[in-house]
């Protein structure tokens, strides 16, 4: 399990602080063969014992002089009286370079993605150069014994992930446990998604979607978590999944596309999220087939304002949703456009809402509620008055003290 | 030289719908969703400068700037807004003093950098010819009266019990360049353009059939 420390200022010759090497074992002038790196200073290997593979497996960095050709590999054998180790790809571009095994990594390179395993973290201190390809792709799984593999900004910092094309800044592949944090994605194509959660169990954790031709994150597999994200000028959908995930203290804005679409049959439970002036839908349950009890679309505390289309829409009507705690404002500007929508059955059919606030003033043609009646379930919890929300077209959403949605929601809960 | 942060340009549809604008800086606004080249900013617009997200399909005035900038002076100018609005959740119409807090923090940040860190463009040329086509299509019935605005300002009302038919739709996109699309956003007579494939707009459906320009050319 290593941590990989990614500076664009980054060299061997650092001394070993929280962004820099310190290493176990160190020299000046390896030379590559092949796959085969020849380590001077007789350095004692003895400690690689038992790590050229599994989840404790070492790597080696090697560095040139300019600092522009730093590359890391994996170890998968070495030999300690011949003073070598074999890595897993063969080394281009560097004939003799300094190096260091273990300890804290860090270069310049992003072409690390073949190195990493579950367990390893990778640090970005900041923001690596643009990329015309998928910025990162997902070669290996996290596993339940070793955990994660993390990839973030350094504590302070939002690193960005730029692609200048309509590649990926964060493509699936083997994904599964991966854990994204503190970063930023731009995706500058006219067409594309911006990232994949494709693996089981993949975390995004404060991750700032700022630009993207297509989707911003999508999800397949069970058991994701997105949390405390924000999505915004995209072109696409802010959140789309197909399978079990969890949406909380999102913030998604001003994109193209719906603010949460789940097209699946399966569970979702979104929760405090902010969805602010999307295109289309607020939230759309966009799949018919959501049969199963088992199965509940769970939503609670999100404030749902201005959309384009209906703020949220369930297009099965044997759904089983939970509706509580919830301010949708707003939503809707055209006719068959409502700020709740059960397109087909009504949501007292199998379905649970209660404390919630719906207001739609009528303007540009939409409407509030269809297929749902107001405090059909819970006398006196819903009501159809403004939230007065202190600030939403500057994104603002608090409530003053005169708000009807305050201590409105259940236990004594505010709304949204 | 003016300075507006994350201000929201989504209405701005149509070509001249923004106005005449002069000498402003637009930092990591929200553009319009266009689909074609269009010029949002009226005749005599200029002195323009540009920094941050992609403005796709707006089409500047010639004098436009494009400015580079540092990504990670980003966090720190957000943060600075932040802290002064707690009740922010995002850089969303910033007003001028907090456009100028999250100016001086970017410039306070980049002061510090050392010469190894990264600078981006700002993209220019992200144009593209986009489409809808339709793949379902229901009828439902209103289960209440709505009042329907036109586009002239008069209103309607729909009766209870009407039907309105939606439709949902996959989106297409075919690359134009910066040739062809100042053609588009000139309104030019006669566009001469290859006939490019389109592709879909969410890569996730590799499925679906592309169409070609003269089909977009019969549907717009």
């Amino acid at each position: 399990m290593t941590t990989f420390f990614v500076d664009t200022g980054g060299s061997a010759n650092n001394p070993g602080t929280s962004d820099a090497n310190s290493p176990a074992a160190n020299g000046s002038a390896a030379t590559v063969s092949g796959s085969v790196v020849t380590l001077d200073g007789s350095p004692s290997l003895a400690f690689l014992s038992g790590r050229t593979s599994g989840a404790t497996q070492a790597a080696i960095y090697l560095n040139d002089a300019t600092n522009a050709n730093q590359k890391i590999f994996k170890i998968t054998a070495y030999d300690d009286t011949a003073k070598t180790v074999t890595v897993s790809v063969a080394p281009t571009g560097v004939t003799s370079s300094s190096w260091a095994i273990d300890g804290r990594h860090v270069f310049t390179s992003a072409n690390i993605e073949a190195t990493f395993t579950a367990g390893d973290q990778v640090v970005l201190n900041n923001t690596p150069a643009s990329k015309a390809v998928d910025f990162l792709t997902c070669r290996t799984p996290g596993d339940s014994a070793s955990g994660f593999i993390k990839f973030r900004g350094a504590s302070g910092s939002r690193p960005v992930l730029q692609v200048t094309n309509t590649n990926q800044c964060i493509e699936g592949g083997s994904q599964a446990l991966w854990w994204f944090e503190n970063l930023e994605l731009d995706q500058d194509g006219a067409s594309g998604n911006v990232a994949q959660a494709t693996g089981a169990g993949t975390v995004f954790y404060n991750v700032k979607v700022s630009d993207g031709g297509g989707a911003g994150i999508t999800a397949s597999t069970n058991g994701h978590r997105l949390i405390g994200n924000e999505v915004t000028g995209i072109l696409g959908d802010a959140i789309s999944f197909n399978t079990l995930t969890v949406c909380h203290g999102n913030n998604l804005h001003d994109v193209s596309g719906d603010g949460i679409e789940n097209n699946g049959t399966s569970a979702m439970f979104v929760s405090f999220n902010v969805i602010d002036t999307c295109a289309g839908r607020g939230i759309f349950a966009s799949s018919t087939s959501i049969t199963s009890p088992g199965n509940p679309l769970f939503l609670t505390n999100n404030t749902v304002y201005g959309c384009g289309d209906t703020g949220f829409e369930v297009a099965d009507a044997d759904a089983p949703v939970v509706l509580v705690n919830s301010i949708f404002s707003e939503n809707g500007n055209a006719a068959g456009e409502y700020n709740v929508e059960w397109t087909a059955g009504a949501a007292e059919n199998v379905s649970f809402h209660a404390w919630n606030n719906f207001y739609h003033s009528g303007g540009g043609g939409g409407a509030n509620l269809s297929g749902l009646t107001v405090n059909a379930h819970v006398a006196s919890s819903e009501f159809t008055t403004d939230p007065q929300f202190t600030d939403a077209a500057g994104g603002n959403f608090s409530i003053g003290s005169s708000s009807p949605a305050k201590a409105a929601g259940f236990p004594g809960a505010f709304l949204g | 030289m003016a300075l507006i942060v994350g201000a929201r340009m989504q209405g701005f549809m149509q070509p001249g719908a923004a106005g005449v604008v002069r000498d402003m800086l637009f930092v990591n606004c929200h553009w319009p969703k266009l689909d074609r080249p269009t010029r949002i900013f009226a005749e005599g617009s200029a002195g323009l400068s540009v920094m941050g997200t992609t403005p796709r399909n707006v089409w500047f005035p010639d004098d436009t700037v494009f400015l580079d900038y540092y990504p990670d002076a980003l966090y720190p100018a957000e943060q600075a807004v932040l802290k002064a609005m707690p009740f922010r959740r995002s850089l969303v119409n910033l007003t001028p003093p907090e456009a100028e807090i999250w100016m001086k923090a970017y410039q306070e940040a980049v002061a510090g950098f050392p010469p190894t860190h990264t600078v981006f463009s700002t993209p220019r040329h992200v144009n593209f010819l986009r489409h809808r086509e339709e793949v379902s299509r229901r009828t439902i019935e209103l289960r209440t009266d709505i009042v329907q605005r036109n586009p002239d300002g008069s209103e309607q009302i729909i009766k209870a019990g009407s039907t309105i038919e939606k439709v949902e739709y996959d989106e297409f996109v075919a690359d134009l360049t910066p040739e062809q699309a100042q053609a588009i956003a000139e309104r030019a007579e006669r566009v001469e353009l290859a006939d490019a494939a389109y592709r879909h707009s969410n890569e996730q459906h590799p499925d679906k059939r592309p169409v070609t320009l003269a089909d977009w050319k019969a549907r717009a």
